[in-house]
């Protein structure tokens, strides 16, 4: 069977583009939505012939800068440790991906071919044991830079890492009772389905008060706003002070992977992953012609509604400006209008599905959705970010031990009790 | 895939345990025992003992080698505070005695291992149910009395802490 | 504990300290102003600078100018008035004498508008109405200082 052969290398790929893909528009999210709460516009400037795309392309500029800028290693430090600091900080938080399904398992020809890279039946500790891997690159940046404040910072960083993977541990101990099983996609097919009829069986929904002690956790393990320490430069210093250039875009990039990487794990475990709200996957197969017609018949309409914007912006274009950027919406309008004609005409010719077409069509419908979750979850994380203001080092050590684990195991308390009265254990 | 894969992991956790013992440097030492932990990891994979696999990244790479790491950093030995490797005579009979030993005993697992037959595993061999099965039912007492010692050992770390009683 | 803390206040009570209402109503607030502003970009106060400029208000000190009289000649009488007015040291005049009728008139008179501090005391000084700063000139950069020591032609020409 060749599929079974090289699928896990074309998923592997996958795994890996997945979330270096999300990584520039993350950036570029974190920039414009922080804007809008801020009440500015945000980057607009950057441009390659014009084309701005509201800001996109300053994430290519950052690119060429940090690439660009000097990268300065401290006198007396050992080189190889220095480096493996940043590495491992990008490297580790790639691996979880590998292990959250992208859609449901394909059966071609009596052959099951799961749509992830690992499958490995033990998903939820595998996923605990790499996120415990990531102190070691803040601990390895701090004390290889050979300065102890940044000894310190990573230190610090690495303490609060540690605090809260129990928190993180315990909280899902309530899930995997409900469960009953360790395996993701197992964990996710069980999230189709719904609660009274009205609320699709997500474990947010089985599961508030682990479902928030886990998001808590997943903002401290990946050093996110409310517990940034290392971001307060003037007034608590980081671990990753000594970087710069690329050594720190690696820091940069490795935190921004392991909050899409978050939000993966969130959208796979709370949010029913990629289970399409009401619609199991089965009655997806069934009807699979109704679901590419709606795909592509939404992407027509959201064509159309872009044309209408970019004409708006087209007149607002010409009026500001003679260069050649006033040309940037005709240009845009032109390759929108191609993809609204190619899905119009995909809804018009759309060939009747066999059977493989049927479950690559449920695929591709499931994995957007998966995608549409964790990029609402990364705007979470962002949306939290300029929301709120840092903890002090005391309070978060105090909210991590002394609230949210005792939580945790009340959820746990509670999940028995409920288990045993409503007879779904045994 | 799978003798490849054996070997090569193989290869990593012997070369990487060679160079613990070698080495001069506590935290290269550290790091390369970390490494060797990983590859030993690697190769319950490859046994199909996923629970294994999980436990050994998550308990020894990922939380006990954080902790001597830790340590070592915050003592922060330079140059001057190592001794120089060398072995002195008794320490040479002791160790050289005990890898005799365990030699030893690697032959007679291996003579004793010659008669079973390595077929397939039954199904979800290695697993967390099966394990969970093992554990809460064969092994009821041995697990309870092992929790049990946790928590004396976690209590005692508490009042150790404890800078007021 | 190793941080000693002080306590400011009265103590939070159980649903202040549970952080939860507080950060919901925060995170409220930042969203309606995302809303808001993704929604009626337009509505933002941000200009797009150098393509659009602010209206500048009628008494906005911009860059000097000196004025002239009727047949073209400048009005400064080099009173130094303005040079001992300023207080950033920014304005030197050199007088000579005036051909007709004897009076005084500037032979240079410089600006250096790195130093000047846009204050206006200068206009308030001359006697003459001779220095202005209505220009609304306020794109002063250049990439060299000597082009930005402004000299009498310059300033008269505006």
């Amino acid at each position: 069977m060749p599929a079974e052969l090289f699928m896990p290398f074309v998923m592997v790929l996958v795994a890996a583009l997945l979330p270096l893909q999300l990584l520039p528009a993350m950036i570029w999210a974190e920039r414009k939505v922080s804007a809008f709460i801020q009440d500015r516009t945000g980057p607009n400037r950057a441009d390659i012939l014009g084309i701005r795309l509201g800001g996109v392309i300053h994430s290519i500029a950052d690119v060429v800068k940090l690439i660009a800028k000097e990268d300065m290693t401290p006198s007396k430090v050992n080189s190889f440790y220095y480096s493996l600091g940043p590495f491992l900080a990008l490297f580790i938080s790639l691996i979880p991906f590998s292990i959250i399904p992208l859609a449901d398992t394909l059966k071609i020809g009596g052959a099951a071919i799961p749509l992830r890279a690992v499958t490995l039946d033990v998903g939820i500790l595998f996923i605990l044991a790499i996120t415990s891997f990531h102190v070691y690159a803040v601990v390895f940046a701090g004390w290889a830079s050979n300065n102890s404040f940044s000894l310190l910072g990573g230190l610090r960083s690495a303490a609060q890492m540690v605090s809260y993977e129990l928190g993180l541990g315990l909280s899902l101990v309530g899930m995997i009772m409900v469960a009953q099983t360790l395996d993701l996609n197992e964990i996710v097919r069980q999230q189709g389905g719904t609660i009274f009829g009205i609320l699709p069986a997500w474990n947010v929904f089985l599961q508030p008060l682990g479902f928030l002690i886990f998001v808590v956790s997943i903002f401290a393990e990946t050093n996110r706003n409310p517990f940034d320490l290392p971001e307060g430069e003037s007034e608590i210093i980081g671990f990753h002070v000594e970087y710069s250039s690329m050594r720190f875009a690696f820091f940069f990039m490795g935190e921004y992977i392991a909050i899409i990487g978050g939000s993966a794990v969130v959208a796979t475990l709370f949010l029913g992953g990629w289970q399409v709200p009401f619609f199991d996957t089965e009655m997806l197969r069934e009807n699979a012609m109704l679901a590419a017609r709606i795909a592509f018949g939404s992407t027509a309409a959201l064509c159309v509604l872009l044309s209408i914007i970019l004409m708006a912006y087209d007149k607002k274009l010409q009026a500001l400006y003679t260069d050649k950027r006033r040309f940037e919406a005709r240009v845009l309008l032109g390759i929108v209008v191609t993809l609204g004609a190619g899905a119009v005409g995909g809804l018009l010719f759309l060939p009747t599905l066999s059977s493989l077409g049927e479950q690559i069509v449920t695929a591709i419908v499931q994995n957007t959705f998966l995608v549409g979750k964790i990029l609402l979850f990364c705007f979470f994380f962002i949306w939290v970010r300029w929301t709120l203001p840092r903890f002090r080092y005391d309070q978060l050590m105090n909210l991590g031990w002394k609230t949210l684990i005792p939580l945790a195991l009340l959820n746990i308390f509670l999940t028995g009790v409920a288990l045993v009265l409503f007879d779904r254990g045994a | 895939m799978g003798p490849l894969l054996f070997w090569i992991l193989s290869a990593v956790a012997v070369g990487s345990a060679l160079a613990t013992i070698v080495q001069r440097s506590p935290l290269s030492s550290a790091l390369t025992l970390t490494l060797c932990l990983v590859a030993v990891a690697g190769l319950f994979a490859t046994l199909s003992a996923d629970f294994l696999f999980v436990i050994q990244l998550l308990v020894y790479a990922g939380a006990v080698m954080v902790l001597v790491i830790y340590v070592i950093m915050l003592l922060n030995l330079g140059d001057r505070e190592l001794k120089p490797l060398g072995l002195s005579r008794p320490r040479t009979f002791v160790s050289g005695l005990v890898g005799i030993l365990l030699l030893a005993l690697l032959a007679r697992a291996q003579a004793g291992a010659a008669g079973i037959s390595m077929g397939d595993v039954p199904d979800g061999f290695g697993g967390v149910r099966s394990i969970a099965g093992t554990l809460f039912t064969s092994y009821l007492y041995p697990f309870e009395i092992v929790s049990v010692l946790l928590m004396a050992a976690l209590v005692g770390v508490v009042v150790l802490a404890m800078k007021r009683f | 504990m190793m941080i000693g803390v002080k306590k400011i206040g009265k103590p939070m009570d159980i649903k202040e300290r549970s952080y939860l209402f507080e950060i919901a109503r925060g995170m409220m607030t930042s969203i309606r102003h995302f809303i808001r502003n993704v929604l009626n970009q337009g509505a933002m106060p941000t200009l797009q600078y150098p393509e659009e400029k602010r209206v500048l208000p009628e008494r906005f000190r911009g860059r000097h100018r000196l004025m002239q009289r009727e047949d073209g000649t400048p009005r400064c009488v080099a009173c130094f008035c303005c040079q001992t007015a300023c207080p950033a040291d920014c304005i030197s005049i050199e007088a000579t004498e005036r051909d007709d009728e004897g009076e005084k008139v500037a032979a240079r008179f410089d600006i250096n508008i790195l130093r000047c501090v846009f204050c206006g005391l200068c206009v308030e000084a001359c006697p003459c109405d001779a220095i202005r700063m209505d220009t609304g000139m306020y794109e002063l950069a250049d990439t060299n200082r000597e082009n930005l020591i402004y000299d009498l032609n310059t300033l008269l020409r505006h």
